[in-house]
């Protein structure tokens, strides 16, 4: 793969029947968010199932990254389901607090407690 | 050893390949990795801004984007055709939505440009073309 291509990837996997996993890794730019938004929505939205996202191994997110994420605890929402992040960088995540995305989507630090936002 | 110029096509396809140039010109510089994530930050959020707003219309527009590195700073320095852009007079969209039902999707990339700049200044060229620098703080 060059550099010209966006360095991301995407694994799903289901924690039980009620929780999806959701591992990403590489960068949320534009190409990155691009390349995995269909598959990243089409695995959790109609699944109607709350999902956890562990992107310990994401080093850029921009603000199509965060759109992303609002998007889809927005569809998850409104059937009644949760999205909750876990294990942001310190780059990421001062990303993420300047934008107050945790006033929208739970960001937390560890995939226990993530478990635990989406199951409250 | 002359600073460099991005210039390429004002589509998708092209930002792509001008932020991979960018992250090779990036790559020859000592930065620290803050200042490294906010001149990606600034050059994506800028660019992709560009694009989606002032080509909407569609046609043919370049982009330029000229790379400093004076003392401790990295400056880079975007031009472009659209029609005439402020972002340094635009209040970006922070907002603590009362629950996500509410949130708005986008609008975020202003506030992350001013995050991850130390300056903004925008003029419009006697040429009738925006121009935006960005300064970006570095320290070693």
């Amino acid at each position: 793969m060059s550099i010209g291509e966006s360095l991301v990837d995407m694994e799903i996997s289901d924690l039980d029947n009620e929780l999806t996993k959701i591992t990403l890794s590489g960068r949320l730019d534009t190409p990155g968010v691009d390349r995995i938004e269909a598959r990243f929505v089409a695995a959790v939205v109609p699944a109607n199932k709350s999902a956890v996202v562990d992107i310990s191994r994401v080093d850029f997110v921009a603000s199509m990254g965060i759109r992303l994420f609002i998007t889809v605890a927005r569809s998850l929402a409104m059937r009644h389901a949760k999205l909750a992040i876990y294990g942001a960088q310190s780059m990421v995540n001062e990303v993420f607090d300047h934008v107050s995305l945790s006033e929208m989507v739970p960001v937390v630090a560890s995939e226990s407690e993530a478990i635990a936002a989406v199951s409250s | 050893m002359s600073e460099p110029v991005l210039s390429f096509p004002g589509t998708r396809a092209g930002f792509v390949r001008a932020f991979a140039d960018l992250r090779r010109a990036l790559d020859t510089r000592d930065l620290q990795p803050r200042a490294r994530y906010n001149c990606e930050l600034v050059f994506e959020e800028v660019v992709t801004n560009i694009i989606k707003h002032g080509f909407a219309g569609g046609g043919d527009h370049r982009i330029d984007v000229r790379l400093e590195f004076p003392d401790r700073q990295v400056v880079l320095c975007f031009e472009d055709d659209a029609a005439p852009f402020d972002p340094v007079q635009q209040a970006p969209v922070v907002e603590p939505a009362r629950s996500i039902r509410d949130a708005r999707i986008g609008g975020r990339g202003l506030a992350l440009l001013r995050k991850a700049s130390e300056r903004l200044q925008y003029e419009r060229t006697p040429d009738h073309r925006n121009r935006l620098t960005v300064t970006i703080a570095a320290p070693l």
